[in-house]
């Protein structure tokens, strides 16, 4: 028994003399960067700084008095994307755990900020979480109802947000409604953008083809910023919000990447499904609705979800137009004199951040892969 | 290739669509109408727009610019919102009326009045390459760094400018060092790796402040190559930049006059013939802008005067210890460049 950690070792870290050297090279490097991290994060970090300005990375500039509509638009989403997980994810306790860990880390962060509101909230907001996967994960019947949940609940959350206006927007949330915002939009565009450059009408394959090409080759900042200054000039007599125009921007950009998304889960739908379809006489919309679209998007959800992480990943540009998204929260502070050699803290926790939203992502995503992977 | 020039006349023919349109009315009347000022102001510059996150309120120097005017032209410094604008997006900002003015640490260029289509109002800051020394160097003056290491960053607009000044001197023996950010450079300050630290002076004064021992470093007082700060408004728009102007202005006269948010009240009643009217107690010069006579009051009152303002984001009480006296943001009358016209 004791034998086994060796033999696992020498199987896995010194099978071959090229595979002993890199391994003596390569563990003693980690362990010891590893161990700079940790004496840095326990004993040097500043770790108040966080708690100092939690509310101006995760709302930015957001009014103070109207904080309770930006913690109810959390909480929503929390339910919302408990519930999605809990599509996926039934009964792993691992990913339970993590959960739950992830839970008490988010509340216990918002207590070192030594604001009990806050903290309160936030453990609200994963009590909705833990509801929502409850929900989705015990009783099958409501699985049906996410997308109009979804829908209904980002409505209200957005709606409720909104109420000091648009402009008042930042921070973390602000990078999670706009990615949601953009991947919803999205959806229903890059699926009509899929189906005409499938169509038989030429014109139509031609605009949409077109559209599809030139997004697909010209870089997101510069549709971001393109939208940004035009609308105010199409529109001098209407002020249209920065945010609003940024999601514009993101969705006319991104709508092109999933049409070619749903382009290849067309193309994956087998030529006889389509022939017998017509076969039995259906219409082309009867055909796309019923036959053809449920099988391509099962197909193509998987790189959907990496897209969304692509938005989320891409939504810290929004500050060349203005705009403090959660990165630019960070620099935001960083620019404050009482923090501004505490870089290093800061960016600790952007990273932190960002690798837990992003992970959670790929990780619904990869499990999404394995339950959809039936019937073929 | 062909995209981009169709992309070219689109912008072109929106942004001359736009100029005639906005030809119509003065941006002062707009403002006025609306209630409230936008002001293009940036949010990450230590000392000149950040938000102070006790309070929740964006500070500095730009940022107090701003409520000036809004105090001046509205009535109240809190009529104002605020429109954060990055170095790209700030001209695009100002042209599209997005908004109404940008005070964004901007520095005047010839090419961005001719070329980009907006007016500067006066210089409100004048920083410049400067050089930080650690104090234990004993170096008073930029002559006495022939022939140390003087560092800066790679392919910078600083670093021509230095290499041209240390080639023009002919010091034969200085080593010009160039490193990838300002955070090396500074590293390599610390390290005695270097002798002189060579930046805008603005951003040499934010690195010593968070330096461990701020007291180890000093910035000399020489520049090396200027660059003046100014607010500035769309083009062709002489109604709002005459007020705008004569509001900035008015912050520097209100020091000469020794003005302050603390004792505007008392100096109303100065038996100074130009300082009451200055004030707008006899005559004033508010009802000839469509403005109230008191006006200045007000803009005093909410923002104290040009001194009060640079004293409270950047000078020697702040971490950044900017000094004035013997630099040109000092008042003309201290040696500086810091004038206002005669207000009679």
């Amino acid at each position: 028994m004791t034998a086994w950690p060796l033999r696992w070792a020498r199987r896995n870290l010194f099978a071959t003399p090229l595979d002993g050297a890199l391994s003596l090279l390569v563990i003693p490097t980690g362990l010891w960067l590893i161990y700079a991290l940790a004496v840095w994060a326990c004993r040097d970090a500043q770790w108040s700084v966080l708690g100092d300005s939690m509310r101006v990375m995760m709302v930015g500039v957001y009014p103070a008095d109207a904080l309770w509509r930006a913690w109810t638009a959390a909480v929503i989403l929390a339910a919302l994307a408990g519930a999605t997980v809990g599509l996926v994810v039934k009964d792993d306790p691992f990913a339970l755990l993590g959960g739950a860990a992830l839970g008490i880390l988010v509340c216990a962060s918002l207590l070192a900020g030594r604001d009990l509101a806050d903290a309160g909230w936030a453990a609200v907001a994963c009590l909705a979480a833990a509801a929502g996967w409850l929900a989705m994960a015990k009783l099958p019947a409501t699985r049906r109802a996410l997308p109009l949940a979804w829908l209904l609940g980002f409505a209200l959350a957005g709606g409720i947000f909104a109420g000091p206006g648009f402009d008042a927007w930042g921070g973390l949330l602000l990078s999670i409604i706009l990615t949601i915002a953009v991947s919803a939009l999205t959806l229903p565009l890059g699926i009509l953008l899929a189906l005409g450059r499938q169509s038989r009408i030429a014109s139509l394959r031609i605009c949409c083809t077109a559209y599809i090409e030139v997004f697909r080759a010209v870089p997101l900042i510069l549709v971001v910023y393109w939208v940004w200054i035009v609308v105010p000039l199409l529109l001098p007599d209407l002020s249209v919000s920065g945010v609003v125009r940024g999601v514009v921007g993101y969705t006319v950009f991104f709508c092109a990447y999933v049409a070619e998304y749903v382009r290849s889960g067309l193309q994956a739908v087998p030529r006889g499904q389509v022939e017998a379809a017509r076969s039995l006489g259906m219409g082309t919309w009867t055909l796309n609705t019923q036959v053809v679209l449920p099988q391509a998007i099962k197909v193509v959800i998987p790189a959907l979800v990496g897209n969304m992480l692509d938005i989320f990943n891409a939504a810290t540009l929004v500050f060349i137009i203005g705009l403090t998204d959660f990165l630019r929260a960070g620099q935001m502070i960083l620019a404050d004199p009482r923090f501004g050699n505490l870089t290093y803290e800061v960016y600790a926790f952007l990273f932190l951040v960002y690798f837990a939203i992003g992970s959670l992502i790929t990780f619904t995503a990869r499990s999404l892969e394995g339950s959809l992977a039936t019937g073929r | 290739m062909r995209l981009r020039y169709l992309a070219g006349a689109a912008l072109a023919l929106a942004i001359g669509c736009s100029a005639s349109a906005a030809g119509a009315a003065s941006v002062f009347d707009t403002v006025k109408q609306r209630g409230s000022l936008n002001c293009g102001t940036d949010n990450t510059a230590p000392g000149f727009g950040y938000l102070n996150t006790k309070t929740g309120r964006l500070e500095g120097l730009d940022v107090d610019f701003c409520r000036a005017v809004a105090a001046a032209v509205l009535g109240s410094p809190e009529k104002v919102k605020f429109v954060t604008v990055t170095d790209k997006s700030r001209f695009n900002a100002v042209q599209t009326n997005q908004v109404d003015v940008v005070f964004a640490h901007t520095t005047v260029k010839p090419v961005r009045e001719s070329a980009i289509g907006i007016d500067f109002l006066p210089i409100n800051f004048y920083d410049g390459t400067g050089a930080l020394v650690k104090t234990s160097a004993n170096i008073k003056s930029f002559n006495e760094l022939d022939g140390a290491a003087i560092c800066t960053t790679q392919g910078s607009g600083t670093e021509t400018t230095l290499s041209t000044y240390v080639r023009s001197r002919n010091w034969k023996t200085t080593k010009v060092l160039t490193f990838e950010n300002l955070e090396k450079v500074f590293a390599a300050l610390e390290s005695g790796r270097c002798d002189a630290m060579v930046t805008d002076r603005s951003a040499l004064a934010a690195w010593r402040s968070n330096a461990p021992k701020p007291d180890d470093y000093v910035i000399l007082k020489d520049v090396l190559a200027k660059s003046p700060f100014a607010g500035f408004v769309a083009a062709n728009d002489s109604k709002w930049r005459s007020v705008l102007r004569w509001v900035t202005y008015a912050l520097f006269q209100a020091e000469e006059f020794g003005i302050t948010s603390a004792n505007v009240g008392e100096r109303l009643n100065s038996a100074d013939p130009f300082e009451q009217k200055f004030l707008g107690v006899k005559g004033g010069f508010g009802k000839d802008f469509g403005l109230p006579d008191d006006f200045l009051v007000t803009t005093i009152k909410a923002v104290g005067n040009y001194g009060e303002i640079y004293d409270r984001n950047i000078g020697p009480k702040t971490p950044y210890a900017l000094d004035r006296t013997g630099t040109a943001n000092a008042l003309w009358t201290n040696g500086g460049l810091m004038y206002s016209p005669p207000w009679n």
